[in-house]
């Protein structure tokens, strides 16, 4: 569906994009993530065809996405950061312009408006002058604007901030519907549970680089093969623990003890008998996988919201 | 690509409705400043005219020669006459209470007579002036220099000269060069022709903060993920622009010419002179607020150089006063001015009575100027996002 091959872009002296490169396939939902500054934004106006880059390339089905080529275009729903709305007119009037931009007029074009205001919940609010409504309003008609031509591939530059819950569940069930329908996702996010709730691959970019892109599943195992205990004692301990057979490292907290192990089969039995011979009684135990927060802290050296 | 068009100028159109209170302002503020300064102009062109000039004499003569003067200056419909000595008359032409005062030295009739009769030196007449107006000063100058040569000449020839007003050897005859054939709407059209054009292109700045803002808000971000060309958007917020401009300038002279009675000449060239012109200035001011908006790097930044810009242009376009009361040189810039074309060709279609093709060469430049802020915006436009 999509090829992205070694993009680089450059602002004056500033490096937006050093090396990025990625595919999507049709029908999948594809997350990228990145903290502020990765070139995330960068990447997505290259891929949208609204900024042209200084090296590599960006196929949609084997046609060049460029500024000047019009035909890849059609293909894709593109819902930028900011709210691109009129708030002066109603939702049905932002629509009908939206709409005629990639050609739909009359009752075809009406009956884009009326399904994409239901997808998105606006129905009722339709009439309204956009100024009234709420952020997560907004936040949803950006996303109806981008699927009146019904587009192959819909591309979400972080779609949820500033978002209400309700909205925001109703955003990813939409994007749910439009997945289930066949339709190709490119979805940017701060939120890790976002991506783990939508996507089914995943890239991560950092200075303008990618540097992991996987499957969901996979993408965990790239962190180092540990796992986390969380031991609650029913009495604090006043000494100091010896290593514990079975741990790579452990920590007390009161009450609390923190076990880092390379196995759960094999080196957490071994861990909680050496434990019960030390005459400890356990209120609680229960084990925790890597996080993506924790794959993306674990590869980048940063949280995904710094 | 006609569907495109329209779909793109009607959502401009909508937004423009929108906002009811900018709609109001943009047609109101225009016709508002033209009434005021037609009115003005209007009324001081008539008071000019119509009113007495308070004039004090100071007789120093004390002759027959002088007496005579001072009964003609009283007599004459020109002046409102009161004697004074120098003292007060220098004091009251100072404080600005009176524009003109005339001293009439000791020794003037001899002195007068004798440069008549005899080409000697001539007395001085003096005349006390309040330079703050020199307009009345002038016109009360030829009154009193008429009067003045009726009462040397009596003095020299006697009563059998018989040089009283209404035997001048000649009549002045006053033929207004206007299509009204009295010109007494001109100064209120001219008025609503600059007006309107001031109007026009402060409103095109207004459009150009909009469309900066819109790029703010990266709305011109979305807007270029579309199939549409950058030109196609172009094209559209012009002609939204310029059916806007169209608009103003309808309902502006619409109500000058309900409320001050000028009108189009009511011929055919006359009227598609006046359409002609009034299109050629809404596309230009519509093309001048691309300009504004492709040169502007924000907001605030353009704002404060266009108004300068405009204001600029209206001085010395002669959207404020008559390009013919500018010095030489001021005129001579004026021909780079695109407002001076607009309200010249304005002007000769409705108060001037010109032919169709004064119109069209207004139309022309007005298209030429047109083209060219159009080209440089198309040009420099920053289209490209800002870095991530």
């Amino acid at each position: 569906m999509l090829e992205v091959v070694g993009l680089r872009k450059s602002f004056g002296d500033t490096v937006a994009v050093k090396n990025a490169s990625f595919s999507v396939e049709p029908g999948s939902c594809f997350g990228l993530l990145g903290p502020n500054g990765a070139g995330k934004t960068t990447v997505i106006s290259i891929l949208t065809g609204t900024l042209d880059a200084d090296g590599g390339t960006v196929l949609l089905d084997g046609e060049l996405v460029s500024v000047n080529n019009p035909a890849p275009k059609r293909k894709i729903g593109y819902v930028p950061q900011d709210l691109a709305l009129y708030s002066e007119i109603n939702a049905i009037d932002n629509l009908r312009f939206f709409g005629s931009l990639y050609g739909l007029v009359g009752q075809h074009l009406t009956n884009r408006i009326e399904s994409c205001l239901e997808l998105t919940g606006l129905k009722d609010r339709s009439n309204e002058p956009v100024a009234n409504f709420s952020g997560g309003m907004k936040r949803r008609l950006n996303i109806a604007a981008a699927l009146l031509h019904e587009p192959d591939l819909v591309i979400l530059d972080e779609p949820t901030v500033g978002v209400d819950p309700q909205s925001r569940n109703a955003i990813f069930d939409a994007l749910e519907v439009l997945n289930s329908k066949g339709k190709t996702i490119i979805y940017t996010t701060h939120y890790m549970e976002e991506v783990e709730r939508l996507c089914q691959r995943v890239a991560i970019m950092d200075n303008g680089t990618v540097i992991a892109q996987e499957s969901m599943s996979n993408i965990k195992r790239l962190m180092p093969a540990k796992n986390e205990v969380f031991v609650e004692l029913v009495n604090p301990l006043s000494i100091p623990l010896d290593p514990i057979i079975g741990t790579i490292s452990h920590h007390l907290d009161g009450t609390q003890l923190t076990l880092e192990v390379d196995d759960l089969t094999k080196d957490l039995p071994r861990a909680l008998a050496s434990l019960a011979q030390l005459g400890l009684q356990f209120a609680s135990i229960r084990t925790q996988e890597s996080s993506l927060e924790q794959v993306f802290l674990h590869l980048t050296g940063r949280s995904l919201r710094d | 690509m006609l569907n495109l068009l329209w779909e793109l100028v009607r959502k401009d159109l909508r937004i423009y409705i929108a906002d009811r209170r900018s709609v109001m302002i943009s047609f109101v503020t225009p016709v508002i400043l033209a009434c005021f300064i037609g009115y003005l102009f209007q009324n001081t062109g008539k008071s000019a005219q119509a009113s007495k000039v308070d004039l004090l004499v100071v007789d120093q003569d004390h002759t027959d020669l002088s007496t005579d003067l001072i009964a003609r200056l009283k007599k004459s419909s020109a002046f409102n006459l009161k004697e004074a000595d120098e003292a007060t008359a220098q004091q009251k032409v100072s404080k600005g209470d009176v524009a003109l005062a005339v001293v009439v030295p000791k020794g003037f009739s001899d002195k007068a007579v004798q440069a008549m009769t005899e080409h000697t030196t001539p007395p001085d007449f003096r005349l006390l002036e309040d330079p703050s107006r020199s307009i009345v000063v002038g016109m009360a100058k030829g009154s009193l220099i008429r009067l003045t040569m009726q009462s040397v000449t009596k003095q020299v020839f006697g009563s059998s000269a018989r040089v009283e007003d209404s035997q001048l050897p000649f009549n002045l005859k006053d033929e207004t060069q206007a299509a009204d054939h009295k010109g007494d709407s001109s100064p209120a059209a001219h008025a609503f022709a600059g007006m309107a054009m001031q109007g026009l292109l402060f409103w095109a700045i207004e459009s150009a903060m909009t469309l900066l803002r819109e790029r703010r808000m990266g709305i011109w971000r979305r807007l270029r993920s579309s199939p549409v060309s950058p030109f196609m958007f172009l094209l559209a917020k012009g002609m939204s622009a310029a059916i806007r401009a169209m608009a103003i300038l309808c309902v502006v002279f619409g109500v000058g010419m309900a409320v001050f009675k000028f009108h189009i000449e009511p011929t055919a060239g006359n009227y598609v002179g006046f359409f002609l012109v009034a299109i050629a200035a809404s596309l230009m001011s519509a093309t001048f607020g691309l300009f504004v908006a492709a040169l502007g790097k924000n907001e605030q930044q353009s704002r404060g150089l266009s108004i300068l810009a405009v204001l600029g242009m209206c001085m010395l376009g002669g959207a404020w006063f008559p390009i013919s009361l500018m010095p030489t040189a001021f005129q001579m810039v004026s021909k780079l001015i695109p407002i001076a074309w607009a309200v010249d060709g304005f002007d000769g279609m409705i108060w001037r009575g010109l032919p169709l093709q004064d119109a069209l060469v207004s139309t022309v430049v007005l298209i030429g100027f047109s083209a060219a802020f159009g080209t440089i915006a198309y040009k420099r436009i920053q289209w490209d996002p800002e870095p991530a």
